[in-house]
């Protein structure tokens, strides 16, 4: 009698557990954050709109870039390479395993995977506030990546979330800029309870790591550089060429 | 006991205390859910509990563990806040001493959330720019304000862009050369005519192109330095008749009414613009300037004023107060212009406009003459003018593009202008006259033009211009006075007296261009010729109305021919990254020919110009350029007419007797940047230029009469510097800007005489602040402060010197009371000479009903100010007149948008 008794208050117990689980899980929310990118960054200035949504459940998000309705097909200047794909700075956290996975254009316009750590920057957050709509907003900043970043957070939302690989804050980032303003995003919309549907990228493949994606790079860029110089004259090995590369990638890296 | 202690959920909640003395305080726990479930992305926050600044943070991980860290935690109160989105907040309160290394072990349980978070929508957007390419877009609405009236109003309000004075329109320091709309150019180089009359409400977006250029042919192989706007037209006025209708009533007669109507659609743009006013602003905005717009790149001859403006009758000259408190007028005027395709590779394009004004002023005062030889007079005078004027334009011009290797255009166009000035002066003092005149202009000017464009082999352009120029020109004046009887040596019954001009402008261009480009460099070279007679008849006479007798005074003819043919060629490279360096001039020889009263005189000299300029273009929006040119020019028609003129206030005007080739060189440095972000912009420009061989007015005067006739001068130095600046300071939200502006000049001429070395230094200061604060009172305030200094140094005699500093500012209250309503009040205050201290002010009012209607009341003038006085230089004279102002008025509008 006892050992049905106690397997019934468990039974009781672990649905009642059930059901605060169902009640507590992490609704899927959908957000849209308005995005301006400098594609000249450090070169001039070139802003292109975007539209970008930031998709999140219990496990992780999903981030991406779309080009705005708005934007208009740019007329490229000579010696300019633009590779765009449908989407740009497609990121995937996963907060479980605390990692993120990110998407790269490489030359030949495919994506390419990496494997980065989830929300490694260093906030520094200031006693400035604004309110941004009806949200008093924190000012954060950090340096990431080898750039400058603000972000300005609502502690009211607490989504430890924010656009691209930024996040780790206690309240969802609002409104997030580099320095110079050449990537600055501005959230438009939070619908609760509602997921876009989006391809995802399988996360438990083995994905290569951050330096893979810099060394990916930097044995470009000096294949490139190589074959630049010796386009002058190619039966010429003491000529020197005047032909100069400068590689310009929005994540610093050391060339 | 022991299953009722496993059914009994507790609470865990306690602390204990290390006495350690460490700086570093840290915090470790874990968070869970009411069923012991570890909650991941919690966030846990130690906050100020008085304002609220988090001093430190963690987030949980996916085992609900978390550790918060900070160094060097000052002692006090503080609140740790524990949040997840799908729990209820839990707050705890915590007094932190020195001394206490911080919590380990500690247990958080949250209970689940009974309210979601709701949905959000945030209503902005983050940039009202973008930078394309080469092409600058403002979105039209971030820059509108309740008072954004006009396009150019628009413009003002946009950084980067200047407008003048006289209506000219600069971005970035360079000037516009054409106004689009949805991509086609209806006006070519009248833009005025969109930006002074199209409706601002209509406009969604402006574009800024640089390296602007109409030829699509052309602009494949070189790189134009000009700047054009496009507007497009928001998508709810297209495909159908839209536009706006204003108008507006009020006590006094002063009324008003504007109309636009636009039809945009794939196949046809019209556009119509009519204003009638007599709020003292110019409704017809000058048609003749806009017939008289020409492309002086390179030419061979600079056109100067055009020929209907040699006899003037006397006029008042307005200090800078504007027009709606000087002008009493009353302006009509209405245009059309519309495109359309005729066909698939036909473009038609017809410009039909009128215009009537109707002009009064007056003013009193005095003038001091204090020529070299020290005999100096004074004369007080009284003076009324009138003027009245219609106008009329039409524009017609067909272009084809079979969109492969040849396009072309061609147009005609026909202006007429009827005017008639009164002006009357009654003088006293060294002179005791009644003077009256009275001048009746009759003008019509042809232009038809053609240009067709090629595409060669290797990539070359070839470009064929034609154009064919004729003005006609009647001019008759009277003046009733005794003041030229001195001159004319006839007895004082002689008052009446007449001056009868025909003029005939023949002009005909022809100019062929050959661009091209290799591999980054691109050049154009080219033959001009150009041929230009401009021929006059005059008679004069004077009348003794009681005896009807008359003195023949003159009749005399003046012939200017002239013809100029030159070759010319300029050469771009770029250099340095975005830097381009341009070399380049003409050359090429011309005959100038006059006959005029008993002299005849020819010159045949050679004609050239040579430029080098230096263009550094980091982006749309940020340039730096240099320039150094020189060049030999012949006489130009403007200086050669008739005899013996007789024009206002007794003047007599004789023409240059001389032939001599005008020599110049000139330097010029511009830097422009704008960083649309921030809101910071700085502008500088400065330019001399030194000319030997100008034609300038030198004057024999008396009390009574002045006799003005062109001498050649040489060392005619002209230098201009303006710099602008201005920032946004987002901490305080407000935008500075300030603008200095120097001009000088120094030229030789004859006063009576004697030979003298004048110059005149003019120098501004004008510091601005506009706010933009969140709350509903806005405030703009500008100062102006102005230095003259005029300086007449003669061989022999007496040095005239005069210096004055004018100050002007205005004071401006903004208060928006919501969305619908807004107020305005406008105080200005200005000291145009010395001791006499004017201000005025000026209400407005607006409400919107909805985004078609729109009400609005203006009280302008609200202390009913009479008159305001200036003190003005001249050559050896200064004057100080008091001029009559607009009274008071109301005036209520209404305007519809549709």
């Amino acid at each position: 009698m006892i050992k049905r008794l106690f397997f019934l208050n468990v039974c009781i117990l672990l649905n009642q557990v059930y059901n605060l689980h169902a009640q507590t899980s992490v609704q899927k929310t959908t957000i849209s954050y308005s995005c301006v990118f400098n594609v000249l960054f450090e070169r001039g200035q070139r802003y292109i709109h975007f539209d970008s949504k930031l998709i999140s459940d219990e496990t992780g998000s999903v981030f991406f870039l779309t080009p705005s309705s708005n934007s208009i097909n740019d007329e490229m200047h000579e010696n300019e390479i633009t590779i765009q794909a449908d989407t740009l700075f497609r990121v995937i956290k996963d907060f479980r395993n605390e990692n993120l996975i990110f998407g790269d254009i490489t030359f030949d316009g495919k994506e390419k995977v990496y494997k980065d750590t989830l929300h490694v920057m260093n906030w520094e957050i200031s006693e400035e506030k604004k309110l941004i709509d009806s949200f008093v907003c924190y000012r954060a900043t950090t340096h990431f990546k080898g750039r400058n970043y603000t972000a300005w957070f609502c502690p009211a939302i607490p989504i430890p979330n924010g656009p691209w690989k930024l996040g780790g804050l206690p309240g969802l980032i609002i409104e997030a800029y580099e320095d110079n303003k050449d990537l600055y995003f501005l959230l438009s919309e939070i619908r609760m309870n509602y997921q876009l549907p989006v391809q995802r990228i399988q996360q438990n493949q083995n994905y290569p790591n951050y330096n893979s994606f810099i060394k990916y790079w930097k044995d470009f860029f000096e294949k490139l550089a190589g074959s630049l110089s010796a386009q002058e004259n190619p039966d010429c090995v003491s000529c020197h060429s005047n032909s100069k590369a400068k590689a310009y990638t929005w994540e610093k890296i050391p060339f | 006991m022991f299953l009722i202690a496993f059914f009994i959920l507790f609470y865990l909640s306690f602390v204990w205390f290390t006495s350690l003395a460490q700086e570093k305080f840290t915090l470790k726990g874990i968070i869970l859910m009411v069923d012991h479930q570890p909650i991941q992305n919690a966030t846990i926050s130690l906050k100020n509990p008085n304002s609220g600044v988090i001093s430190a943070f963690a987030i949980s991980k996916s085992d609900g563990r978390f550790v918060l860290k900070k160094e060097h935690l000052p002692e006090g109160q503080y609140q740790l806040v524990i949040e997840h989105v799908n729990a209820v907040r839990e707050t705890r309160h915590i007094y932190f001493k020195d001394g206490i290394k911080g919590f380990s072990d500690t247990i958080f349980i949250l209970q689940p959330a009974v309210k979601q978070l709701s949905e959000i929508s945030i209503k902005s957007s983050p940039l009202p720019f973008s930078i394309r390419g080469d092409t600058v877009e403002f979105k039209a609405k971030s820059y509108k304000t309740a008072e954004t009236r006009k396009v150019e109003d628009l413009l003002r309000n946009i950084q980067g862009f200047d407008l003048g004075t006289n209506g000219k329109i600069s971005f970035n320091g360079k000037e516009v050369d054409r106004i689009l709309i949805e991509g086609e150019d209806l006006t070519e180089k009248n833009y005025q005519l969109l930006s002074r009359n199209l409706n601002a409400n209509l406009v969604d977006k402006v574009q800024v192109i640089n390296n602007f250029s109409t030829d699509r042919l052309i602009k494949e192989v070189e790189k134009s330095d000009k700047v054009g706007i496009n507007l497009t037209i928001d998508n709810t006025f297209k495909n159908k008749l839209s536009g706006s209708i204003e108008a507006g009533s009020g006590p006094g007669k002063r009324e008003y009414i504007d109309n636009n109507l636009v039809l945009i659609n794939k196949k046809v743009k019209l556009l119509s613009f009519v204003n009638y006013n007599e709020t003292g602003l110019s409704a017809n905005s000058n048609l003749s300037y806009y017939f008289n717009q020409d492309d002086k790149e390179g030419t061979v001859a600079a056109r100067e004023d055009d020929v209907n403006s040699i006899i003037q009758t006397g006029t008042i000259y307005l200090p800078p107060l504007g027009q709606t408190y000087i002008r009493d007028n009353e302006d009509l005027s209405g245009f059309v212009i519309g495109s359309w395709k005729q066909g698939k590779y036909v473009k038609m394009k017809a410009l039909a406009g009128a215009g009537r004004s109707r002009l009064s002023k007056g003013a009193t005062g005095l003038n001091q003459y204090l020529p070299a030889d020290g005999d100096s007079w004074i004369i007080l005078q009284e003076d009324r003018f009138r003027s009245t004027a219609n106008e009329t334009i039409i524009k017609f011009s067909l272009a084809h593009d079979r969109e492969k290797n040849n396009i072309g255009s061609y147009t005609a166009d026909i202006f007429a202008n009827k005017s008639e000035n009164k002006y009357g002066n009654t003088s006293y003092g060294a002179i005791t006259d009644t003077l009256n005149e009275n001048l009746k202009n009759q003008g019509l000017q042809y232009l038809i033009g053609g240009n067709e464009t090629f595409r060669l082999r290797k990539g070359r352009v070839l470009k064929v211009n034609l154009k064919l120029i004729k003005e006609d020109l009647l001019q008759n004046f009277q003046a009733n006075t005794n003041r030229y009887q001195d001159y004319f040596m006839l007895d004082s019954n002689y008052r009446l007296f007449s001056q009868q001009l025909k003029g005939d402008l023949l002009s005909q261009e022809i100019d062929f261009r050959l661009v091209g480009r290799k591999t980054k460099s691109s050049w154009y070279t080219g033959i001009r010729m150009l041929h230009e007679t401009t021929a006059y008849q005059a008679a004069s006479n004077a009348a003794d109305p009681r005896s009807q007798s008359i003195v023949i005074l003159g009749q005399s003819p003046s012939v200017f021919n002239s013809f100029r043919t030159a070759v010319y060629g300029i050469l771009t490279k770029p250099i340095y990254k975005k830097g381009e360096l341009s070399v380049g001039g003409n050359i090429g020889f011309g005959t100038v020919r006059i006959e005029q009263q008993d002299k005849n005189d020819q010159l045949t000299a050679p004609v050239y110009r040579g430029v080098m300029g230096y263009q550094y273009a980091l982006s749309p929006v940020k340039n730096i350029s240099f320039q150094y040119s020189f060049s030999g020019q012949l006489p130009e028609r403007v200086n050669f007419h008739p005899l013996y003129l007789l024009s206002g206030l007794a003047t007599i005007l004789n023409p240059a007797e001389q032939l001599v080739n005008r020599k110049n060189h000139a330097v010029s440095f511009s830097y422009a940047s704008h960083n649309l972000i921030k809101g910071s912009g700085f502008v500088f420009y400065a330019s001399f230029s030194h000319t030997d061989g100008a034609y300038s007015y030198s004057t024999m005067r008396t009390p009574s009469y002045g006799f003005l006739y062109y001498l050649v001068q040489n060392g005619n130095k002209f230098g201009t510097a303006n710099m602008k600046f201005d920032k946004f300071i987002n901490r305080i939200r407000i935008k500075v800007s300030l603008q200095l502006s120097t001009v000088v000049s120094a030229s030789d001429l004859v006063f009576n005489e004697v030979l003298s070395r004048n110059k005149m230094n003019n120098f501004s200061i004008q510091p601005k602040v506009v706010t933009a604060f969140k709350f509903p009172v806005n405030l703009e305030a500008s100062l102006a402060a102005m230095y003259m200094l005029n300086e007449t140094i003669p061989e022999t005699g007496t040095i005239s010197r005069f210096s004055l500093w004018q100050y002007q500012g205005y004071g401006k209250l903004k208060v928006r009371a919501c969305e619908k309503i807004y107020f305005a009040a406008m105080y200005n205050y200005y000291l145009l000479a010395p001791r006499n201290f004017f201000n005025t002010m000026d209400l407005y009012a607006n409400f919107s009903l909805n985004k078609s209607w729109t009400f609005s009341a203006t009280l302008h003038n609200l202390f009913n100010a009479s008159s305001i006085v200036q003190r003005q230089f001249s050559v050896n004279s200064v004057s100080e007149q008091r001029y009559e102002l607009v009274n008071r008025y109301l005036i209520i509008k209404a305007q519809w948008i549709f």
